[in-house]
């Protein structure tokens, strides 16, 4: 059992498993450098809404400060990494914007939040996951694959988000070029 | 006005639904936290238990596990090193012993390499947001830097 036990792995705090925010912000770079070719709503200055989404369900990660005045903290700032919660939390940010783009950036700021999710639901947890449906319901669900604390993983996706950065780059400028060069001719 | 009312209903909204997990999460947890443990340990003697902490000394089939609210001996074979950071669930037996059913453990240098690594990442984000975004104290709201871009931005 407990050779078995080295290979099963968790970060824990409170009930979820986390991964660092390197990973989250080169995930969704690239999800929304793809994006973005086809729907320029997620390049540009959006893409960092994108990912200040992605961030906000760690919000909850300030019970590790406050562990050191308030030692159960966990249990109360959890709502933060649970859908229901950082929804909220996303239509608060929200508010804080301009009138007119509070809508645009609220659906961002989820987008962000679904791409945290769908990170932290492919790590292995030995207490049983995400809460993804509370208050519907008290089922968590993790898929099991990778470990927590993976520098490795965090290393793919920073190396992939520069090769994309590097590659659209590359395709801006020569489609500029082309442009130019039809703009002289004409 | 109305940011204002809507920003007091989500407030409420979210400390609602915050109130009634921490009311309720022990209720629908297969196992016990280790507040619960040590607030009546006897009764929690055969039951499943989590318990997060600090490896302080190592045994051939056992460790010692120190947590928040005393210190474990994890039953188990699992090679693990005097100061990783561990996290156990398993079967409380008397005399602070834990026999291990799964478990995780994390070098502390890993562990800190998270925290560096989110250290960057939130410093990246937070420069690109402010070189993109500006608050306008006037009218406490965020701005784009540049209102002229709207339409790359598909708006």
């Amino acid at each position: 059992m407990g050779n078995k036990a080295t290979e099963t792995g968790l970060t824990r705090a409170g009930r979820c498993v986390t991964v660092d925010w390197m990973a989250h912000v080169a995930f969704v770079f690239i999800v929304c450098a793809l994006l973005a070719l086809k729907w320029p709503m997620f390049g540009g200055r959006n893409t960092v809404l994108v990912m200040i989404g992605a961030l906000l369900p760690d919000i909850f990660k300030l019970y590790l400060p406050l562990r050191l005045i308030w030692a159960n903290a966990g249990d109360a700032l959890m709502l933060f990494h649970i859908p229901a919660g950082t929804l909220l939390v996303c239509g608060l940010c929200a508010l804080l914007f301009e009138a007119g783009m509070r809508k645009r950036v609220f659906l961002l700021f989820a987008f962000g939040m679904m791409m945290h999710y769908a990170l932290d639901v492919l790590l292995i947890s030995v207490t049983g996951g995400l809460m993804l449906l509370y208050p519907l319901s008290w089922e968590t669900w993790t898929l099991n694959l990778i470990r927590p604390n993976n520098w490795l993983g965090t290393t793919i996706l920073v190396g992939a988000a520069a090769l994309v950065w590097c590659v659209l780059r590359v395709w801006n400028r020569a489609g500029r070029e082309i442009a130019d060069e039809r703009t002289e001719d004409a | 006005m109305r940011r204002w009312l809507l920003a007091a209903v989500l407030v409420c909204a979210f400390i609602i639904l915050a109130a009634y997990y921490y009311a309720n999460v022990s209720y629908h947890l297969d196992y016990l936290r280790e507040s619960e443990v040590s607030a009546n340990y006897d009764a929690s003697v055969g039951r499943n238990v989590l318990i997060s902490g600090e490896v302080v000394a190592t045994g051939a089939q056992s460790f010692e596990l120190k947590g928040e609210h005393g210190t474990y001996t994890i039953l188990s074979s699992a090679a693990v090193q005097r100061g990783d950071g561990v996290t156990v669930v398993g079967t409380l037996e008397p005399g602070h012993q834990l026999r291990a059913a799964t478990m995780y453990a994390s070098s502390a240098l890993l562990s800190a390499l998270v925290y560096i690594r989110s250290f960057i990442a939130l410093i990246f984000v937070s420069v690109l947001f402010f070189a993109r975004w500006r608050f306008d104290r006037r009218g406490w709201v965020i701005r784009p830097r540049k209102p002229g871009s709207q339409e790359r931005d598909g708006a």
